[in-house]
């Protein structure tokens, strides 16, 4: 086991390295001066242009030839220094820890409501084949996963926000008291991103789990535990589901990424200060910093996943052995 | 109708077989009797079958085709002038009907017309005021205090609508941002000295004509200096004809005087009229375009020259005219003998006079905007001319049919060779690491999973942004296109791979091996046709989510930019509160193309899927 993970970080290292040697080139590539949109605005002649010129980009390092930059970077990186956002005028790590929290805060009840859901909705979509139930389902997931997001939370801010008045709109909570009734406010302004997100990810997971179900069902261990007489629910929770239950940490670790990832859709509508509200922030404001580090925190959060996934796998399913 | 059905399935039974002539990659085919083929079917015919058994997937292929065509020859038939933006009708909900005449206002006898954008008011001959068309910001809403008066001459601006009562008041309605339909205080105070004579009413603004030959404007006067008159025309105005930032005023003396926005082309007033030679009786604006008429009937035209205004219309010259009206972009006028010509730009049929009152004597004329209405002699008025907007426009007044048309154009094709795009990557990179395995195999799935590491949109947003605003719109959208296709292969490459590495070791490539072909023929001729099945529900479901995914990246206002028209960016206005309250056409329609669009192509998939699942073919 621990040799496994000792194998499996040191693969990552050499893609790790590809991804952020591609990303700064994706950076570097950019059109665009960034030290000429540095020099203040006042500065006239030539001469002190170029003055200006050369010291900003002197101190930004962008004097050094291209390999030497990235080394630069690369150990800075590693040591937790991301650099400095250009919109803000602050240390990146800074600019990216509140969305980064308010991503999280958002995307954990996601998760939790879109597996309640999804997982009971999926077994019995299985199990009771072209029921009513199931085609209820089979419909909500082919309408959810052809519905753009945008349309989801647009017609709950019509409904919820506009027509009915009961929640905001969108925003996020403010002057906290720190008692109580913070916890009241951070509902009312979390309930329709939460309800939109966890519809759009419901779509996919209930197909997900109905899938894997379906497929276990038509083992021939399950014919089997019917022929010796077992009750279907010990069949369908204790035999059946164990084995679906793979599949599955696919998904939540595939989750994984969208919980810290954030989601930029869903947050711009609803105007929620998260991480992916903040990409497309430094994008518009071209503060490529700070479009730097995240995209490389979201490259080393798909990665990690990953390992999850294979962890993950071998403790659901004895038969996979981590070599 | 079973005829007709029967025909419907076998044609599309026959595209069935093409389909999957198609797919079965050059196989010779012998023909084979009945019984025979009953018993044995090649695995893409059964494929065919059961697709299109499934009456599900057979609906949504339907809805798809029907979508796809209506996009494609919609567009191409109605070109898009993207630049055509129009924003006196912005916001124009749904809905047709601007010049139906209700049937209580035709019962009236109306004696005078005037109308707005949507909506048309008319004057009965027992002096009620009467309204029909779309309600814009309560336009048609006549105030129920004005019912109970008797009034005397009506005029209706954009959105608003004021009335002069016999009494001598003035009663507005509708639209009321820039105080339009209530009569200032100040003027209030000029009337307690001055009777009112006319009423006007424009974009935004009304004005009174007073006894003492003044006029008064109010609403938004700041960018056209409207509400200042000169001095030297105030107090000898006996008529005004307005326009959006003009006024033409008709002096004592039979002159013409212009006021409001300077230095026109309606400043180049013809020499007769100029050097007072002629005397002139009426006039009419469309924006920068003037006609008059004078006291002998001869008609003068200056200004700018577009639409062909500026161009009479052959017999005007033989008639005695004895008024004009104007729309927008077109010109009607009223002869002595009660003939009535009309000419500028029909673009809204506004010039095409109605079978109807074609030998009719015409008593009264009115046009403004896209309409034009005519009262005969008998009393039966008449309205043509724009009739209103199927899907409503947007916030530019551009029309949101002709938007979705395009915009679907535009996010089909995207969509569609962003998928190209990703197939032939993933299927490429999935057979050569499937088959030759070792080395290349591990370095294409290391790259794959470096790619793979990228999150998707956050990444399809930052590149498209960089490429931003130094490109064309073509460039562009091949960009985007380009970028979705590039960062979405990696799943189809792994699922390809995998399929290869399971077809590998089967005896027929061993046995095709033995025989000394070529790898890549067997790539080619005997493994490809295995996989293929799997790569075609990868690419309709993946393009289901690539339509998605274009769509929210130019809602985020990162793929394809205006004013080329997308169904994600006609939604990138709608996270306004306001657009989602008062203008529901604006956001839902957008979206629910993509819904349909995203829909049927997935439902299509799902068959697809099934179809080819051998455990479904069970049932």
């Amino acid at each position: 086991m621990l040799k496994f993970f000792l194998r499996r970080f040191l693969s990552l290292i050499p893609v790790i390295f590809i991804i952020s040697i591609m990303l700064f080139g994706i950076f570097k590539a950019m059109p665009g001066d960034p030290v000429k949109l540095m020099i203040p605005a006042g500065v006239k002649t030539e001469e002190l242009r170029q003055f200006y010129y050369d010291t900003i980009k002197a101190r930004l390092g962008l004097d050094k030839s291209l390999p030497e930059q990235y080394v630069r970077w690369m150990y800075n990186t590693m040591q937790g220094d991301f650099g400095v956002s250009t919109s803000f005028q602050r240390p990146v790590t800074e600019v990216i820890a509140t969305p980064l929290k308010n991503s999280i805060r958002l995307n954990v009840f996601v998760l939790v409501f879109s597996f309640l859901v999804s997982i009971p909705v999926g077994i019995r979509s299985a199990v009771k084949r072209h029921s009513l139930f199931d085609s209820f389902w089979q419909v909500f997931s082919l309408v959810g996963l052809s519905m753009p997001v945008f349309f989801i939370g647009l017609i709950f801010i019509y409904v919820f926000a506009i027509t009915l008045r009961l929640l905001p709109g969108g925003g996020m909570p403010f002057m906290m008291k720190g008692d109580w009734t913070d916890i009241l406010a951070w509902a009312r302004y979390m309930t329709l991103p939460v309800i939109t997100l966890t519809i759009g990810s419901l779509a996919g997971t209930i197909r997900y789990v109905r899938n894997a179900m379906i497929e276990i069902i038509s083992k021939d261990f399950i014919r089997t535990a019917r022929s010796k007489g077992l009750s279907e629910k010990v069949i369908i929770y204790s035999h059946a589901f164990k084995n679906a239950l793979i599949p599955v940490v696919t998904l939540v670790a595939g989750s994984l990424v969208g919980l810290f990832g954030g989601a930029a859709i869903t947050e711009t509508i609803f105007a929620w200060n998260g991480i992916g509200y903040v990409l497309i922030q430094a994008l518009n404001q071209r503060d490529y910093m700070v479009v730097l580090t995240m995209n490389m925190f979201y490259a080393v959060l798909t990665l990690s996943a990953n390992i999850i996934m294979d962890i993950g796998y071998a403790l659901v399913d004895p038969r996979v052995k981590l070599k | 109708m079973d005829k007709k059905e029967n025909a419907f399935l076998r044609t599309l039974a026959s595209f069935g077989k093409l389909v999957g002539s198609l797919f079965s990659f050059g196989k010779m085919k012998r023909p084979v009797d009945l019984l025979a083929e009953e018993a044995v079917m090649s695995p893409s015919k059964v494929i065919v079958k059961n697709f299109f058994r499934n009456k599900l997937a057979m609906t949504g292929l339907a809805g798809f085709i029907i979508m796809l065509s209506v996009v494609f020859l919609g567009a191409a038939l109605n070109p898009l002038t993207i630049l055509s933006t129009n924003p006196i009708m912005r916001n124009t909900k749904p809905g047709l009907g601007y010049t139906n005449i209700t049937s209580a206002a035709k019962n009236a006898k109306l004696v005078q017309i005037s109308n707005g954008t949507t909506f048309g008011i008319g004057l009965g001959s027992d002096g009620d005021v009467y309204s029909w068309g779309q309600d814009v910001l309560g336009s048609t809403k006549i105030p129920s205090e004005v019912n109970a008066l008797q009034i005397k001459k009506i005029a209706a601006g954009d959105r608003h609508a004021i009335v002069l009562t016999t009494s001598g008041k003035i009663y507005g309605w509708g639209n009321n941002n820039f105080k339009q339909a209530i009569v200032p205080a100040e003027i209030e105070a000029i009337l307690m000295l001055e009777n009112v004579v006319d009423i006007l009413a424009g974009d935004q603004y009304s004005a009174i004509l007073t006894d003492k030959n003044k006029i008064h404007v109010w609403g938004t006067t700041f960018a056209t200096g409207l509400d200042i008159v000169p001095s030297a025309f105030q107090g000898r105005i006996v008529k005004a004809a307005q326009a959006p930032y003009n006024i033409i005023l008709i002096l004592d003396d039979g002159s013409v005087g212009v006021m409001g926005e300077r230095q026109t082309a309606l400043d180049r007033i013809p020499a007769p009229i100029a050097n007072k030679d002629v005397r002139i009786v009426d006039a009419a604006v469309t924006v920068r375009t003037a006609v008059a008429v004078d006291s002998v009937g001869q008609v003068y035209v200056w200004g700018e020259n577009e639409n062909g205004l500026l161009t009479l219309p052959e017999g005007i010259e033989n008639e005695k005219i004895i008024s004009v009206e104007a729309g927008r972009a077109h010109f009607i006028a009223l002869s002595a003998s009660g003939k009535i010509f009309t000419w500028g730009s029909n673009s809204f049929n506004q010039l095409t006079i109605p079978k109807g009152l074609e030998g009719k004597k015409v008593s009264t004329i009115a046009a403004n905007y896209y309409q034009t209405y005519a009262i005969a002699e008998d009393g039966t008025s008449y309205g043509w001319g724009q009739e209103g907007y199927y899907l409503g426009t947007d916030d530019l007044g551009r029309d949101m049919m002709m938007r979705l048309i395009h915009g679907g154009r535009v996010t089909m094709t995207v969509g569609a060779v962003a998928v190209l795009i990703s197939t032939t990557i993933g299927l490429l990179v999935g057979l050569i690491s499937g088959f030759y395995g070792g080395w290349i195999d591990n370095i294409l799935m290391r790259f794959t999973e470096v790619i793979n590491s990228f999150p998707f949109l956050p990444m399809a947003i930052t590149l498209s942004s960089f490429v931003g605003g130094i490109l064309s719109q073509t460039e562009r959208l091949l960009l985007i296109m380009v970028i979705l296709g590039v960062i979405s292969w990696t799943g189809l490459a792994r699922l390809v791979r995998g399929q290869i590495l399971a077809e590998r070791e089967k005896d027929f490539v061993l046995a095709a091996r033995a025989l000394g072909i070529r790898s890549n023929v067997i790539i080619m001729r005997h493994i490809l046709p295995n996989v293929i099945n799997v790569v075609i529900v990868s690419m309709t479901l993946g393009y289901a989510g690539s339509l998605l995914t274009e769509a929210g990246l130019s809602f985020l206002g990162f793929g394809v930019i205006p004013p080329s028209p997308s169904w994600g960016n006609m939604l990138t206005g709608a996270q306004d509160s306001t657009v989602i309250t008062f203008y529901w056409w604006r956001w839902i329609l957008p979206a629910v193309a993509v819904l349909i669009a995203a829909l049927t192509v997935n439902i299509v998939g799902d068959g697809l899927r099934d179809a080819m699942d051998p455990k479904n073919n069970e049932k």
